[in-house]
């Protein structure tokens, strides 16, 4: 169906202040008529007045049912564990699986059937592949919370332990091998539905906080973006979401709130009824959608039987977000597929200014006996954010006329034309010393494991040549804070047999090269390779090696170019 | 807690806000009726710590806000 999936997730927690909001979110969703599903979670299973309102639920037969990892700790809990770890994605995974037999267990023995739905913010891949064969019933679970990582860790002053960087936006197939790739095929894939826990604004995801701006309603009070009750924002935001569908020919919804953040008192919030306010009228807003014919409110595991339906194992993703926040006209173009996810900054040059080598699968599996422990953000190969910006770490565009130099990094694109498979940018001037040159970028995605970027030179007012240079400076990473890159093989190859290649030590070093062929890092830590491949004669390749000061590898490919001509690169992610 | 502090629970530090810092709420001197940021040295009468504040949402969201210092 070519609508807005929808879903309305609620958690139930325990206490009769988190009672009294989950009944008016329930009753909302009554009042509109929108499809609701509650996640129970282990707490909810000793409230005996939750569980009393749940069973009135249950026999009206009104909502979803499904159980939630969040809200572990309780006696039960710890008589039963031995442990105060409220997250499940850092227990042992001996304690993983009890904990998941003893919630499957409450929640049977309280329902009387197996859930097919299952929520959490994070489950890493051994969490998930167990689960489906422990509990083959599941089908659908919420496994990640999108670009929620660094930056959430330092807004919640160093406090809150989740981290999930580097992860698709929307529902997808999960690899068995790790949580956040997407399988390419039915053999890699382990048999749930992912869900994002919340859909983010994706231009705050990479400038901001994107918890604050989320399908959350009362986050957006925690943001302070509100006046009183009212708060354009939060329908724009639905409408850009909305606007996906033309984009990707498939759009998700999820509206979560859990009941804490609608009671009376929470910490973020000044005054509950201005919060309740605007969770009404989103849910309104919703329903006028669904009214129209341009949502469909569903379960979750409507959601992910339609998925199965629409979307096929191993297809791309695509989100072209026009800021939605000021309204400014800023664009980002995201882009997921099983080996990679690429975010193209149009605002700064369209420049690939984030890049995850999902190819790789690295281990994210979390907990004391696992190698990333805490640590379940895909590493990157470019991160603008965590990396010094566009200029330092990106792959963008620089011009040279004579012996000027300017960044593409200052034009300001927008998408002119989309389709599944690439983007066009508009035209756009950049001043390089005295000259002008107009040039546009074209963006091609339809090769597996491959980015096709063209810079099309159209015009210049100075009879000098135009030296274009296609420029990749990456690195490893998965905080703001430098890794170590030794053992990255840096590399320039023709399609003769006569490459040369370093081994990454901080030296300063340059390989270089005329004509077809590419400039490669093959970076073992990551089980990727990039490779920035020309094919044409007077192009020169360069793999530039960092220094410690500026730890970057830097992938160069370029030429002069007269109006007309254009400078195309194949930027290769693949699997070593 | 000190006696000559009370906890300003409307307020939050416009210093920690322009850095994306989850609500961190004012505290106030009773003595000098100063506001102050336990996290960060931001220190500023209510009524300055209010008006800076709506400044920075305008410049962050491009939106005006009502914050009444209490």
């Amino acid at each position: 169906m070519s609508s807005l999936h929808v879903n309305l997730i609620h958690r139930a927690d325990s206490g009769p202040e988190t009672l009294e909001a989950l009944r008016f979110q329930l009753e909302e969703a009554q009042r509109l008529g929108l499809q609701a599903t509650v996640l129970v979670s282990y707490r909810a299973f000793f409230d005996s007045a939750m569980m009393a309102y749940l069973q009135e639920l249950r026999q009206k037969r009104s909502v979803e049912f499904g159980i939630h990892t969040h809200c572990l700790v309780c006696p039960d809990y710890i008589e039963h564990f031995k442990t105060r770890e409220s997250a499940l994605y850092y227990l042992s995974r001996s304690l993983k699986a009890a904990v998941l037999k003893r919630l499957f267990e409450l929640f049977e023995k309280a329902f009387g059937f197996e859930p097919k739905a299952i929520g959490a913010y994070i489950l890493d891949a051994w969490t998930q592949n167990h689960i489906k064969e422990a509990h083959p019933g599941v089908e659908v679970a919420i496994t990640n919370c999108f670009e929620e990582g660094v930056k959430m860790y330092h807004g919640n002053d160093n406090s809150w332990y989740l981290f999930s960087d580097g992860g698709p936006w929307g529902p997808f197939y999960p690899s068995k091998e790790s949580s956040l790739c997407p399988a390419r095929d039915e053999a890699e894939w382990n048999g749930l539905v992912a869900l994002p826990h919340l859909n983010r604004d994706m231009l705050m995801a990479l400038t901001s906080r994107d918890d604050y701006f989320s399908s959350h309603p009362v986050n957006l009070f925690r943001a302070r973006i509100n006046e009183g009750a009212e708060c354009p924002y939060a329908f724009r935001f639905i409408n850009e979401w909305n606007r996906q569908l033309e984009v990707n020919g498939y759009a998700y919804y999820s509206l979560f709130v859990s009941s804490p953040w609608l009671a009376d008192g929470h910490w973020a919030i000044e005054n509950v009824n201005e919060a309740r306010s605007l969770y009404s009228d989103t849910l309104g807003y919703l329903r006028d959608m669904v009214d129209a014919g341009e949502a469909v409110s569903e379960t979750m595991l409507d959601t992910a039987r339609n998925f199965r339906e629409t979307k096929r194992i191993g297809s791309a993703e695509q989100c072209h977000w026009i800021d939605a926040l000021r309204s400014k006209g800023r664009e980002v173009w995201w882009q997921a597929t099983p080996d990679y996810r690429a975010a193209i900054d149009l605002n700064a040059g369209a420049s690939i200014v984030d890049l995850r080598p999902w190819c790789g699968r690295n281990d994210l599996n979390m907990g004391p006996e696992e190698p990333a422990l805490w640590n379940g953000n895909y590493p990157f190969v470019i991160s603008s954010e965590h990396r010094g910006g566009q200029k330092r770490c990106s792959q963008r565009c620089v011009l040279e006329v004579g012996d000027q130099q300017a960044e593409l990094v200052g034009a300001r694109y927008k998408v002119e034309v989309a389709d599944r498979e690439s983007f066009s940018t508009d035209r756009r001037e950049a001043r390089v010393g005295d000259a002008t040159v107009k040039i546009r970028s074209r963006f091609d995605f339809s090769k597996e494991g491959c980015i096709e970027v063209e810079r099309i030179l159209e015009d210049s007012d100075t009879s000098l040549p135009v030296r274009v240079t296609e420029s990749f400076r990456g690195c490893v990473g998965q905080t703001e804070y430098p890794e170590d890159l030794r053992g990255i093989v840096l590399r320039v190859a023709g399609a003769d047999s006569d490459a040369t290649e370093l081994e990454f030590n901080y030296d300063s070093r340059t390989l270089e090269r005329k004509g077809s062929g590419s400039a490669q890092a093959s970076i073992p830590s990551l089980r990727a390779s990039i490779s920035l491949g020309v094919e044409d004669s007077d192009v020169s390749l360069e793999a530039r090696e960092g220094v410690m000061f500026d730890p970057f590898f830097e992938l160069r490919a370029s030429r002069e170019l007269k109006p007309g001509e254009s400078l195309k690169t194949c930027l290769r992610i693949s699997k070593i | 807690m000190p006696k000559n502090i009370e906890n300003l629970k409307r307020m939050i530090c416009p210093s920690c806000f322009a850095k994306d810092i989850d609500p961190i709420f004012l505290q106030r001197d009773r003595r000098d009726g100063e506001a102050y940021c336990l996290k960060c040295d931001y220190v500023a009468s209510p009524e300055e710590a209010a008006r800076f504040l709506r400044e920075l949402q305008r410049m962050k969201y491009g939106v005006a806000y009502r914050y009444e210092a209490k």
